[in-house]
């Protein structure tokens, strides 16, 4: 049996349904532009013009949710066998709305430039996993006008996995994807399997705003696929219980997605979230205490009421430096929602809530999901793994299995080997931080990275990307 | 193939735990006239030693370390008898009681120093665990060992470890033999503390100790 985790029975999840239903017919949802309202309008939704407040009754919704997947195909340029987003599968994810990085050198906060973008995509090429990357790093030294596009330019030089891209408007969405067509060769190939998805965040309270509406409606109309979260924060835009917060978080998604699907029936749409709570101490969202991944699990479990493949943070910290909260922090919230079975957990390499990325924490966070993955494998109890032959072999009182061709055969199926986490002998007479995870990750960096090679292109590819960026 | 290469298979083969390549290519390289002695130094000694600096090194994993010891000490035989035939000494670098020390017994390690002191042509009597001063005592005398190992596992079986030093001074042959200590919690601050010889971090580099103290190198 593969252990798994659920936090809300199946009346408390009507209950959220119902709750985010009625949110969703009676408070409606606040769509500042003309092009979605009448989408909405057209789908059958109830459109106030003058306070442009949409509100959606059940029939809609009950349409919505009946055009959409349960599994959606993710495609890379590695290989032709898609990702599968949904049902039990559970993949992880780097994420980087970061502008500043832990220097790997200096061991300094400075502002995230490209020459660190092109390197964290790069260590995610090489690590596995990420399964799939979501643009790990925000650079400061570009324009902010054009950052989203050099950092889709980035994604597709610098790896052959599966990316999700961030686009801040129409114009920016239509170069991603003309980007993405030149390294396809023709937009139908990349119709056909699309290795990016883009990023939509959604505005906490109730709001759709318009470059996310642009946004939703440029991808979806070629039928590219969408990343959907929302985020709201618990006591702040939204309400001071966790389950309003659900409620909200739920009702927001649905929202978008009617919007996605009156567009284009046949769009793949990923439900994910990052609800979260508002620290009333520190006046910042947290992430890595126990209600992120509560929130998470229930969001998973939310998706899944639906029948809808599920996304969302985890592998998250607080702390502001490579420490014991670090490791509490990203293990709490990552093994939490990969037990939920959310498909695609994003948050490998950030830290320092959501402020910071760094090569050693995507590192360590490769040893996190490592370390998850084996736990969800369970105990395997089978004829095979429970046979008295090595028993028979040792004897009673006999010496110890470690020479048995049993163990070779077994070893590295039952047990978890781990890269950077220290497991040798307390050395008395040596320094006890000589073997730090931290030093570990480091050491691992040069060893991965001094036999990689990034993804080969033409030599043009540069030049003509660039010359889409400046149109 | 050059004689080289035969040596060069010799190695790759215990780096791999290649039991069937090892024999092969040890039986190719003695037909091929490569003195027997030379096969065992640049051959069969390097090859157990790059595995057990893979070991440290934690690419290569205990089973795997305790294969390529196995397979060692089985093709160790072959070469012997060569050895042997060719009118040589028997390569035995000397006897080895080892033993894990009264109240201890955890002899995994023990067993993997053995098999790797085995592999490297020392001769083994093993005494077991949570063995008694007085009994490792009593063989010293009666075998006639050149090394004593103690192991132990548990810093609360350590000061067993000087027991055992002790009972061999009073016994009166503590001249007459070289002791070595190890074990997870040891360190060589202890080993001089309690008047060992000799301590080693890990299996290999417990054959390396052995061969310091015995003068090999």
């Amino acid at each position: 049996m593969q252990p798994r985790l659920k936090i809300l029975s199946d009346p408390e999840l009507l209950k959220i349904d119902q709750a985010s239903r009625a949110l969703l017919k009676e408070v409606g949802t606040y769509v500042p532009h003309e092009e979605s309202l009448e989408i909405f309008h057209q789908a059958g939704a109830n459109v106030d013009p003058k306070t442009k407040v949409v509100k959606i009754g059940d029939r809609l919704i009950n349409q919505t949710l009946s055009m959409c997947s349960s599994c959606v195909r993710l495609y890379d340029r590695k290989s032709d066998e898609p990702l599968l987003i949904g049902g039990d599968r559970v993949y992880f994810g780097t994420v980087g709305i970061a502008t500043n990085v832990l220097d790997f050198k200096t061991n300094e906060y400075r502002q995230v430039v490209c020459e660190d973008l092109k390197d964290i995509i790069r260590l995610s090429d090489v690590l596995e996993p990420p399964d799939f990357i979501l643009v790990p790093g925000t650079p400061t030294d570009v324009p902010s006008a054009i950052v989203d596009v050099i950092e889709t330019k980035f994604l597709l030089m610098n790896t052959r996995k599966h990316f999700i891209a961030e686009a801040q408007n129409r114009e920016n969405t239509k170069k991603n994807i003309a980007m993405a067509v030149e390294i396809a060769g023709s937009l139908e190939a990349l119709q056909k399997k699309p290795f990016f998805s883009t990023l939509v965040c959604l505005t906490s309270p109730l709001t759709l705003r318009e470059d996310a509406t642009e946004l939703i409606i440029e991808s979806v109309q070629l039928g590219l696929p969408l990343f959907i979260e929302s985020g709201p924060m618990c006591g702040g835009t939204s309400p001071a219980t966790l389950a309003s917060t659900l409620v909200m978080a739920n009702a927001e998604l649905l929202s978008s997605f009617v919007l996605a699907k009156a567009v284009n029936p046949e769009v793949p749409l990923i439900y994910a979230s990052w609800a979260r709570i508002l620290d009333m101490r520190a006046a910042t969202c947290s992430h890595g205490g126990p209600e992120f991944p509560l929130l998470r699990m229930a969001t998973t479990q939310l998706g899944k009421y639906y029948g809808l493949p599920s996304g969302g943070g985890g592998i998250l910290a607080d702390t502001k430096s490579i420490d014991v909260q670090l490791g509490m922090e990203k293990l709490g919230t990552g093994l939490l929602p990969a037990l939920a079975e959310t498909n695609m957990v994003v948050g490998m390499g950030l830290f320092a809530d959501e402020n910071a990325i760094s090569l050693e924490t995507l590192i360590i966070d490769y040893e996190i999901t490592g370390w998850i993955r084996r736990v969800m494998a369970g105990i395997e109890v089978s004829d095979a793994t429970t046979d008295l032959a090595p028993f028979i072999e040792v004897g009673a009182g006999g010496s110890d299995f470690v020479s048995l061709k049993h163990t070779r055969d077994n070893f590295r199926k039952e047990m978890y080997i781990p890269t950077i986490m220290d497991r040798g002998f307390l050395a008395l007479d040596k320094d006890p931080e000589t073997r730090t995870m931290r030093k570990r990750a480091r050491e691992y960096f040069g060893k991965v990275m001094g036999t990689y090679s990034p993804p080969e292109l033409p030599d043009d590819i540069e030049s003509r990307l660039d010359a889409i960026i400046n149109r | 193939m050059s004689r080289e290469e035969v040596i060069g298979t010799i190695m790759e083969a215990i780096v791999r735990q290649d039991e069937e390549a090892l024999a092969q290519n040890v039986s190719k390289g003695l037909e091929q006239g490569v003195e027997p002695l030379v096969i065992i130094n640049e051959g069969i000694t390097p090859g157990l030693r790059k595995v057990g600096d893979l070991f440290a090194n934690e690419e290569v994993f205990l089973p795997e370390l305790v294969l390529a010891g196995q397979i060692v000490t089985e093709v160790m035989h072959v070469v012997e008898a060569k050895l042997r035939g060719n009118g040589a000494e028997s390569l035995n670098k000397g006897l080895v009681l080892m033993a894990t020390v009264r109240g201890d017994v955890h002899d995994i390690g023990k067993n993997l120093v053995i098999l790797l002191l085995k592999a490297s042509g020392y001769e083994v009597e093993n005494l077991g665990k949570s063995v008694a001063a007085e009994t490792i005592a009593k063989k010293v005398i009666e075998l006639k060992p050149q090394i004593v190992g103690l192991s132990s596992l548990l810093s609360t079986t350590m000061p067993a470890q000087r027991e055992v030093i002790e009972t061999i001074n009073e016994s009166g042959v503590r001249e007459s033999v070289k002791i070595l200590v190890g074990g997870a919690p040891v360190t060589r601050e202890w080993a001089e503390k309690i008047g060992a010889d000799g301590y080693a971090e890990n299996a290999s580099e417990a054959v390396i100790e052995a061969d310091r103290v015995m003068g090999y190198r």
